[in-house]
């Protein structure tokens, strides 16, 4: 009998999880109630080596507005399960390293993630529905994305992996990060007193990161990233081309026809 | 809702119809003279393509299949 009641305890330890209120920040490992939430000012985590399952929680923003769950400053922290919808941005990762964020969906939201300075995190088997973009990034590389229902544009991926694991070489001069994986002897950008340390952000980029934040609704913010070297040819054009070359062809048809 | 004109171009297009010379000139032209210039799109569509893409394992691919069919074609046929 004492050893059923135990059991019964330690399952309702075990499967305890909390409600969270608007605006609140998480500051430990937490298990969220699976319920919906409304939270016009989303959540923040700015605590490293915490894990966040939202147990199939909805969380909901008010008219396209805010963040749903804010991340910053932080290493190694882990989102799972979580449906984020009607926000700005669903996500935002600023200046986090080394984090997972996985079997998230992401719906109605203007960018399902964003990430500013943000490096070698993974974000894998999410589900995206989102008005603009399905994410995008400032100042961010060596990250793994791959989305469960949809693949990501070719300019993101030159300095990330998309879509599959991809072998980085993290360890590259000149881009103002030192991973932990590095040293003064294999990347410049390892001080020798800040070696594990992410290095000092670019001022150019910080100033474009608060400028994002103040302003997400500017929209030609992140327009850059998705247009950048990407090679589109639009369907009219295409269809242009065919019956060009098509009407080139029957020229030189009818002329070797002639010559006859 | 019809496009503006679009009774116009119906007419205009019937009348070159039964345009006599027209009727001539299609006389003497064969099914083939229109199928041969088909053979460049395959070409068209690899160099948009590569534009878009770069050069990839597809494309290689693509290449490769075409210039393969493309030879075969040319000594078939002259034979």
């Amino acid at each position: 009998m004492r050893v059923v009641f135990l059991f019964i305890i330690a399952a309702s330890v075990a499967s305890a999880c909390i409600d969270i209120t608007d605006g609140s920040e998480i500051t430990q490992n937490v298990q969220l109630c699976s319920r919906t939430y409304d939270l016009p000012s989303g959540i923040t985590v700015r605590t490293s080596n915490i894990r966040l399952d939202c147990g199939t929680a909805i969380l909901r923003g008010f008219d396209g507005q805010g963040v749903g769950i804010k991340i910053e400053n932080a290493d190694n922290v882990t989102v799972r399960n979580c449906h984020i919808l009607t926000f700005d941005q669903g996500m935002l990762l600023k200046n986090v390293t080394n984090s997972l964020i996985e079997d998230n969906g992401l719906l109605k939201n203007r960018i399902g993630i964003r990430m500013i300075e943000s490096y070698e995190n993974t974000i894998r088997k999410n589900n995206d529905r989102s008005h603009q973009l399905a994410i995008s990034a400032v100042s961010s590389k060596f990250n793994v994305v791959m989305f469960g229902n949809r693949d990501i544009d070719r300019a993101f991926c030159e300095v990330n992996a998309c879509n599959r694991e991809r072998d980085m070489q993290v360890c590259e001069n000149g881009d103002f990060y030192c991973s932990a994986r590095c040293s003064p002897a294999n990347d410049d950008d390892c001080g020798s007193a800040n070696a594990t340390q992410p290095a000092p952000q670019l001022p150019a980029a910080t100033a474009l990161a608060s400028q994002e934040i103040e302003h997400p609704a500017k929209t030609d913010l992140i327009a850059p990233e998705t247009t950048s070297e990407e090679r589109h040819v639009p369907l009219a054009t295409k269809i242009i081309i065919y019956l060009f070359a098509y009407a080139i062809g029957l020229v030189v048809v009818k002329r070797v026809n002639k010559k006859r | 809702m019809l496009p503006v004109g679009y009774k116009y171009c119906v007419l205009l297009f019937k009348r070159i119809l039964k345009d006599g010379c027209f009727q001539m000139r299609m006389k003497e032209v064969r099914w083939q003279d229109f199928a041969k210039p088909l053979a460049l799109l395959p070409f068209v569509f690899l160099g948009i393509y590569l534009f878009e893409n770069g050069f990839d394992f597809i494309a290689g691919m693509l290449i490769f299949v075409l210039v393969c069919i493309t030879i075969a074609a040319v000594v078939l046929v002259k034979e």
